[in-house]
C-alpha cells in the first residue's frame, strides 16, 4: 500500500502544475484533494497547504525581485492589512467547525470558478507618460517589449480593507489570499496585472506566516504531510510556470471550472453530512 | 525618467536561501517517515517547518535594511508587517492547548 505521504506528494506536485497553469495558486485545489481525495482532516490539510503557499511565495519572490516586477512599496502597505487579517483567519479557523469550514470552502470554490468563467478583463491601468514623484506613481520594466511603464495607483484605503478580507480567507482556508488580492489591486487600485500578481505572491508568504503559526501553535501540522506538500508544491510549481506558455488558458479555465464545480459539491456534502 | 530603484538582492538571496533549506530539510523528514523512522522525522519535520515560517520573517528583515535609507517609510512599512506577525506568534504561543 502506498503511504499517505508519497500520495499526498503527487497530489501536491499536481495541484502545483495545475495551480500555476490557471493562475490561481495552489492551495485551492490542494486542500481538496488532500480532505475530500485522501480523508485528511480539514484542519490539517488547510495547514499543510498554508506552508505550500508559504514556499511557493518565498521561491517565486526572489526571481520577481531580481527581475524588478514587485511593488514593495504596494506590498508592504497592503501586507499590514493581510496579516491582520491572517491572525483573525488562523485564530477563527480554530474555534469553527470542520463542516463550517468545508461549506466556506466550497461556496468560494464557485465563487472563483464563475469568475474565471465568465469575469471581464482587469481594467486598463492609467499610464502616465512621466511620474511625477507623488507618493503612488509607479514604474516598471514589461520583460515583453523592454520598455519602461509608469503607472498611478489609486484607492489605497479601499484597496487595504479588502486586504483584511483576503488575509481572512487565506487564514480560514489557506488558499492563500491572492484569488481577492490579484482582481483588488487590477480592478481597483489601477495596478497593472503584471505587477499585481508578482506583488500578490510577495505578500502571500508573509500572509500565510500569520496564520500558520497559529495552526503550528494548535499541532495542526503534521510535519511529514508538511514535506510532502511543500516538496509537490514547489516542483509542480515550477513546472507549471515552464508549461504555462505551451498549453491553451481557455481550456485550462474550463477544465479548473470542472475540477472546481466537483470538489465545491463535495465539500457541500461534506459540510451538510457531517464528515468534514 | 524612472527613479533609482532600491537594492533587492539581499532580501531575493535571503528568501531563497530560506525556501531551499526548508524544502531540503522537509523534504528529508518525508524521506525518513517514508523509510519508517517516524520519531526522527517528526523532529526534522518540525525544524523545517520553523525554517519555512521563519523564511519570510527574514525576508522582511532583508528588506528593511535594504529600504531604510532609501525608503524610510517604506522601511518602516516593512516593521509593522513584523510586529503583526511578532503579535500573531504571541498570540499562538498564548493560545496552545
Amino acid at each position: 500500500m502506498i503511504p499517505l505521504e508519497l500520495l499526498a506528494l503527487l497530489a501536491a506536485l499536481g495541484a502545483g502544475v495545475f495551480g500555476s497553469l490557471a493562475g490561481i495558486g495552489g492551495g485551492l485545489i490542494i486542500v481538496p484533494l488532500l480532505s475530500v481525495g485522501l480523508g485528511v482532516p480539514l484542519h490539517n490539510a488547510i495547514a499543510v497547504s498554508l506552508l505550500g503557499v508559504i514556499a511557493i511565495s518565498t521561491s517565486a519572490s526572489a526571481n520577481y525581485l531580481d527581475a524588478g516586477l514587485v511593488s514593495r512599496r504596494i506590498g508592504l502597505t497592503l501586507l499590514v492589512a493581510t496579516t491582520l487579517g491572517g491572525i483573525i483567519g488562523g485564530f477563527v479557523a480554530g474555534l469553527v467547525d470542520a463542516r463550517f469550514l468545508a461549506a466556506l470552502f466550497g461556496v468560494v470554490m464557485i465563487a472563483v470558478a464563475l469568475r474565471m468563467l465568465f469575469g471581464s478583463e482587469p481594467a486598463e491601468p492609467e499610464t502616465i507618460d512621466d511620474p511625477e514623484g507623488l507618493e503612488f506613481d509607479a514604474t516598471y520594466i514589461e520583460p515583453r517589449t523592454g520598455k519602461a511603464v509608469a503607472y498611478r495607483v489609486r484607492n489605497f484605503g479601499v484597496g487595504s480593507v479588502i486586504s483584511v478580507f483576503a488575509g481572512i480567507l487565506s487564514g480560514l482556508l489557506g488558499i492563500g489570499g491572492g484569488v481577492i488580492n490579484v482582481p483588488t489591486m487590477t480592478s481597483l487600485m489601477g495596478v497593472p496585472i503584471r505587477v499585481a500578481t508578482t506583488t500578490s505572491t510577495y505578500m502571500l508568504g508573509a500572509t500565510a506566516v500569520a496564520s500558520a503559526v497559529l495552526y503550528f501553535s494548535r499541532g495542526e501540522v503534521e510535519p511529514a504531510l508538511a514535506g510532502a506538500v511543500v516538496v509537490g508544491s514547489v516542483l509542480g510549481g515550477r513546472v507549471g510556470s515552464r508549461l504555462q506558455h505551451v498549453l491553451p488558458q481557455r481550456a485550462l479555465t474550463l477544465l479548473f471550472v470542472g475540477v472546481a464545480a466537483f470538489f465545491a459539491f463535495e465539500m457541500l456534502l461534506r459540510a451538510i453530512g457531517g464528515a468534514a | 525618467m524612472i527613479a533609482q530603484r532600491p537594492p533587492t538582492r539581499l532580501t531575493s538571496r535571503v528568501l531563497t536561501l530560506g525556501s531551499f533549506a526548508a524544502a531540503t530539510i522537509l523534504g528529508l523528514s518525508l524521506a525518513l517517515n517514508v523509510a519508517g523512522q517516524t520519531a526522527a522525522a517528526g523532529l526534522v519535520g518540525n525544524l523545517g517547518v520553523v525554517v519555512l515560517l521563519f523564511t519570510p520573517v527574514a525576508g522582511l528583515i532583508a528588506t528593511w535594511s535594504e529600504l531604510r535609507i532609501a525608503r524610510p517609510a517604506h522601511g518602516w512599512m516593512a516593521v509593522a508587517v513584523l510586529v503583526v506577525l511578532g503579535l500573531a506568534t504571541l498570540i499562538a504561543l498564548l493560545a496552545r492547548p
